[in-house]
């Protein structure tokens, strides 16, 4: 089983290419460049170092600072060993103050955790089959989602299980430097950056979006909290409840202790708001409960995020897209968009007015799991999810300009009538625009789809289907190499055996496939320059079970409601 | 496990029997039960429009429905030519006015009812999510209307079962309303449910984007600590002042308020205590590059 390359970020002729949880850059060629490994923790170092099982070309992966204290909450956890990746870098490890007296909840805590642990289970089930050092390629989580800065200086990365952002500084040949790892409150499902690069916007799977600024030192907010907490601790007989997390106001870490403390201190209801015995009882029970909870609490809302993010906006829905928007006629104000599961796409005013909604982009029966807002036509956002159409809107007026089928294109393309009548819904999992002179060209895949959808839209506001392209497997990612206007297009290698087996003979699959548009046919066609699988799975062979990968590969259908309880 | 299925059949037979009578009499609670919670955060099998436009409002106000269905051509030539999807729907009868006032969280509908008479010229809407007691305040509205046919009262309210954490902005457009009712609602004691609270700084956003300026949200509750919450977020949100409590004290619907609800008459058979909050509506705050031009 070869780990397919399912993200892409192309800088410049830099290609990025996430693989499970490393990044690897190449040029333009495909030549290999450099790999960033996610850092893994080895039982016996106790995390002293991050180690590389196989040595790479050059490996950027920075130290690992050491586990310390108790894992933030819900941190991926091997054999019992916390990799919790508490605070940044090693300027914190130097800060032991706290560890001594953590230390024996840690292992509690841990293999509470480890109970849980889904991840656990699944271990059980294929235990005997994992060489040794695959056992920390599942508690590596994978890249869900990489951003690159519009000077390309940065690359922000987002990994799902341990909930991190990971900022790179980029130095414009492919190698990356880790300059900081942040542990999110909530899974962050996508992220957005400021025009300015400044700030990081990240849309969390409990729909806020926090700001974060793009750079900065770790040791210092940690002070800070510190501070603060201290603080609070002895002057916070003012009542206000968890000093509510108002829009441009940090939120952390004020807020977690402010929380932890005004709970320990009394429960919110008495005697006149209860009327049973019994909840009189769970009153008095509630009560004992804060009381020991206190210190935990308190301990807790320390080692919770202690760097600077802020809430700007939120929605009762898990997000799935966000994006920072210019409309053409008014360049000085910026937008953030937001879309979610249940339907919506919002549009709120950009930092520091992000309180206000504009409008809401209603219309989609399903998921949304895609906004698209063309680089040359800033004034139309397209959008995609569980639905059977793209939709077309002028943004700022909350109109609808129209839709354009998706799932009738590909039921057109498969190639018996037989699949087609299989494909039933249809999750859009990309929307890219390519600008190619006057024409506006959008990329659209599909979970599961091995094809690739080409539209264009068109000056009168319309999404024209312009072709259908069949990919020799599930295409992942697409991402355009400007400089020798190559289309790349990330492939699953792991699915359509026939085809692949018709291949191997004839040089081997694709994980990367270049495309580039011919004139004289005016469509997109195959050209040679992807990246060859055999290439690519020179290292460690991934020791998930084939249908653990498709489960972290393919995430967007799951977002269908389907069993909606009721009552 | 016989009792159990014997009160739901209970149950069905007496509704049954109800809307077979044509709802004439007012409905009794206890066929009408359900617990006091549902999770805001599930994908309950809910019914709502795609868009507030498509929303079927003259099945709730059939007394305000614009007599016959607009032909609706000549609104949609513009968008004509995009699709035909959104004409194939069947045309939805227009009201004569827009709701303009909501009471989340409706429970039993006693505000509601006695909204009716005191706002006769306003449109009102009840919004509960739990199956249940929507359909109790369905049905009691429904027997209204029907023992109060000749004075025509409780023609203006209605209840619609939804969840308004996630889906408001499918019900109402920017600015539309002019109050929000927010009355006892679910503390959710525990820090961890918090979220789950109908107050809360980013759902203020989507209550100021319904509310015109000016228009009021009215908040009461029996427990203190959920007022400082709801003060202290209300407060902190740009969109929203408080209403001064001279000015608190003069509006007729908060004594109405503090008296009619169901729950507010249960916490005064308990004697317990009400707090009143009222916050109003702002303008929205100029751009920041408008201010520096």
């Amino acid at each position: 089983m070869a780990l397919p390359y399912h993200v892409l970020k192309v800088c410049y002729g830099i290609v990025f290419a996430a693989r499970g949880s490393n990044i690897h850059s190449f040029d333009s060629n495909f030549n290999p460049i450099s790999v960033w490994k996610y850092p893994v923790k080895q039982q016996e170092t106790n995390g002293e170092k991050a180690e590389s099982e196989t040595p790479a070309p050059i490996v950027e992966a920075e130290e690992l600072p050491a586990p310390e204290g108790p894992p933030a909450k819900k941190r991926k956890v091997e054999d019992g060993e916390v990799v919790a990746v508490s605070e940044e870098s090693k300027e914190e490890s130097k800060e032991d103050t706290t560890e001594g007296q953590t230390e024996t909840k840690t292992e509690s805590q841990t293999q509470e955790v480890n109970r849980r642990s889904r991840r656990q289970k699944q271990k059980q089930k294929t235990e005997g089959g994992w060489a040794k050092n695959n056992k920390a390629v599942l508690e590596k989580p994978f890249v869900q989602g990489m951003y690159l800065t519009t000077d390309g200086r940065h690359l922000v990365a987002i990994t799902g299980s341990d909930k991190t952002i990971w900022v790179f500084e980029h130095d414009g040949a492919g190698n990356l430097k880790q300059l900081s790892q942040r542990a999110m409150p909530k899974r962050p499902c996508a992220l957005a950056l400021t025009p300015d690069d400044k700030t990081i916007l990240s849309a969390d799977k409990f729909g806020d979006v926090f700001s974060l600024p793009l750079l900065f030192t770790p040791s210092e907010p940690t002070a800070a909290a510190a501070a603060s907490t201290i603080a609070s601790e002895v002057a916070t007989p003012e009542p206000t409840p968890s000093a509510p997390a108002t829009p441009a106001i940090p939120t952390p870490p004020t807020t977690d202790v402010a929380k932890a403390q005004s709970l320990s201190v009394k429960p919110q209801a008495n005697e006149l708001t209860v009327h049973t015995l019994r909840n009189l009882k769970a009153l008095e029970n509630q009560k004992r409960c804060l009381e020991r909870q206190k210190a935990a609490k308190l301990a807790a809302a320390l080692q919770a995020s202690q760097f600077e993010h802020t809430l700007q906006l939120g929605h009762v829905s898990m997000l799935t897209s966000v994006a920072v928007a210019v409309h053409p006629s008014h360049p000085g104000r910026t937008y953030i968009i937001t879309a979610d599961r249940d339907e919506h796409i919002r549009v709120s005013r950009g930092i520091p007015q992000a309180h206000v909604i504009e409008g809401f982009l209603l219309g989609h029966d399903e998921f949304v799991s895609r906004v698209c807002i063309p680089e040359a036509r800033r004034d139309v956002l397209i959008s995609g999810g569980g639905d059977d159409d793209l939709f077309l809107w002028d943004w700022v007026s909350a109109k609808l300009l129209g839709k354009a089928p998706v799932l009738a294109e590909v039921k057109k393309a498969l190639p018996s009538a037989e699949d087609a009548d299989k494909v039933t819904k249809i999750a859009v999992t990309r929307i890219f625009d390519v600008q190619q002179g006057e024409k506006t060209q959008i990329f659209v895949i599909c979970e599961r789809i091995p094809l690739l959808l080409i539209y264009t839209l068109t000056s009168a506001n319309t999404l024209q289907h312009t072709q259908t392209l069949s990919l020799l497997g599930n295409p992942l990612d697409v991402e355009y190499l400007k400089a020798e206007s190559k289309l790349l297009v990330s492939i699953d290698p792991n699915t359509s055996s026939e085809t692949q087996e018709e291949e191997a003979s004839n040089g081997g699959v694709s994980s990367i496939l270049a495309l580039s548009f011919d004139d004289s046919e005016s469509s997109w066609k195959v050209t040679p320059g992807g990246l060859k699988a055999t290439e690519a799975a020179e290292e460690e062979s991934i020791s998930l079970s084939p249908q653990d990968l498709q489960k972290l590969l393919y995430t967007t259908e799951s977002l269908r409601k389907t069993n909606k309880d009721d009552e | 496990m016989s009792e159990p299925k014997n009160k739901r059949q209970k149950r069905e037979d007496y509704r049954a029997a109800l809307r077979a009578n044509g709802v004439t009499e007012l409905p009794r609670k206890k066929f009408y039960r359900q617990r006091a919670h549902a999770n805001p955060f599930s994908d309950h099998s809910l019914i709502y429009p795609p868009t507030p436009e498509q929303m079927d409002w003259a099945s709730l106000y059939p007394h305000y429905a614009v007599e016959e269905p607009i032909a609706q051509k000549t609104e949609t030539t513009e968008s004509e030519e995009t699709t035909g999807q959104e004409l194939s729907a069947p045309a939805i009868r227009k009201l004569t006015k827009q709701v303009e006032v909501a009471d989340i969280g409706c429970g039993f509908g006693g505000l509601l009812i006695a909204l009716a008479p005191v706002l006769p010229e306003t449109l009102v809407l009840g919004l509960e999510i739990r199956v249940s007691v929507t359909q109790f305040v369905e049905d009691r509205i429904k027997a209204l209307r029907v023992q109060n046919e000749e004075q025509k009262l409780y023609r203006n309210i209605a209840v619609l079962r939804a969840n308004t954490m996630k889906f408001m902005p499918n019900f109402f457009n920017k600015g539309q309303l002019n109050k929000i009712f927010i009355c006892f609602p679910d503390p959710h004691f525990k820090a961890r449910k918090h979220k789950q609270r109908i107050v809360s700084t980013t759902l203020n956003s989507e209550y100021a984007y319904v509310l015109r300026p000016g228009g009021i949200v009215y908040t009461i509750t029996d427990v203190p600590d959920l007022h400082e919450w709801m003060v202290g977020h209300f407060n902190a949100h740009p969109a929203f002042e408080r209403v001064s409590v001279e000015e608190q004290e003069a509006d007729p619907l908060v004594e109405i308020m503090r008296n009619e609800t169901e729950e507010g008459k249960k916490v005064t058979r308990h004697n317990g205590q009400k707090h009143v909050a009222l916050f109003r509506r702002l303008e929205d705050p100029q751009w920041p590059e408008d201010v520096s031009a």
